[in-house]
């Protein structure tokens, strides 16, 4: 079961985010707040990485209650799901969404990298990515 | 084995995807040449042109290039072969040749025996100095740039002029830190 679907934008503003299952939605702030905490403590845990190891940044987070995972792509854009801690396979899903993000957003001219996603077919398809699994 | 595996890569992401007319690509990118040479009436401002749509599409394309494969690239060498047996693949549906590395590993030459693009080309002596396939080195500029390199790529061989086959050089001007990089301080 999947809660909440976002993805972060390369200077760490959240750019498109997604609720299911009646997740009760962030206010403005709250989201600001949220997404420069996420940023810090991904940059920070890229920092504490033992020498010798690939500095991935924050990647997967456990908890009683929720599990969230960050699908960081090479160009610098962050795609992060939360799920229920049982989840498997977030990281395909995060990679599919990947894919549709390529597709539907950057292929289209009317859209300005790094802003916010605002695009019916791409909604659709992220639709379908999480609510098809989660049954 | 990068390079094996990179052609087969390619090989595999072009047989999933959706294709269209090889005809009708070559001639819509003709006639957008030919409309910038009409309205632009400048052949090196064309050229410029060129180059520069070819920046802004590389820029999203990369994302396109990113999702569908799984590279990791630690050297040069890597990124060349990926762009060469991957990347070209993949977008045209040809592979090209890396070659004429300099001595510091920073410069290469990417070598099309065959393109689709030129298929049915003929440049006249009026259009001399027209850089046809320079969409293709913004390309790779821009690609290059969204994952911190910065590079310049020019056209040094065009079988439209006459040369055996077309010759594109990339130089790799600066590779940007990776920003966890710790600071000095």
């Amino acid at each position: 079961m999947h809660y909440h679907f976002f993805i972060v934008n390369k200077i760490g503003l959240i750019i498109y985010d997604r609720y299911y299952q009646g997740t009760a939605k962030l206010s403005a702030n709250d989201m600001i707040r949220f997404s420069s905490t996420l940023n810090s403590v991904h940059l920070i845990s890229a920092q504490i990485t033992p020498p010798n190891l690939r500095k991935t940044g924050l990647k997967v987070l456990n908890t009683k209650t929720f599990k969230l995972f960050c699908y960081q792509t090479t160009t610098g854009v962050m795609f992060c799901l939360v799920s229920d801690p049982n989840s498997q396979d977030m990281e395909s899903l995060c990679k599919k969404a990947y894919q549709h993000y390529s597709d539907y957003v950057l292929k289209n001219p009317f859209y300005e990298t790094d802003q916010q996603i605002r695009i019916e077919g791409f909604d659709q398809a992220i639709d379908r990515l999480f609510l098809e699994k989660a049954v | 084995m990068a390079r094996k595996s990179s052609q087969v890569q390619g090989e595999q992401i072009w047989n999933q995807s959706e294709k269209v007319n090889a005809e009708l690509f070559a001639f819509t990118y003709g006639s957008l040449v030919v409309k910038l040479i009409r309205e632009l009436e400048n052949i090196s401002e064309v050229n410029r042109q060129l180059e520069t749509m070819g920046y802004n599409i590389g820029l999203r394309l990369i994302d396109d290039f990113l999702s569908k494969n799984d590279v990791t690239c630690e050297t040069t060498k890597d990124t060349a072969e990926v762009i060469a047996k991957t990347g070209f693949r993949m977008y045209l549906g040809v592979t090209c040749d890396v070659t004429n590395w300099n001595a510091d590993e920073n410069e290469f030459s990417l070598i099309l025996a065959d393109n689709p693009l030129t298929e049915f080309v003929e440049l006249n002596e009026d259009y001399r100095d027209l850089k046809y396939l320079n969409l293709l080195c913004g390309v790779i500029r821009g690609a290059l740039e969204m994952v911190r390199i910065k590079s310049v790529c020019t056209l040094e061989r065009d079988s439209l002029k006459g040369d055996e086959f077309t010759e594109l050089r990339v130089v790799i001007k600066e590779k940007v830190q990776d920003e966890y990089e710790p600071d000095d301080d």
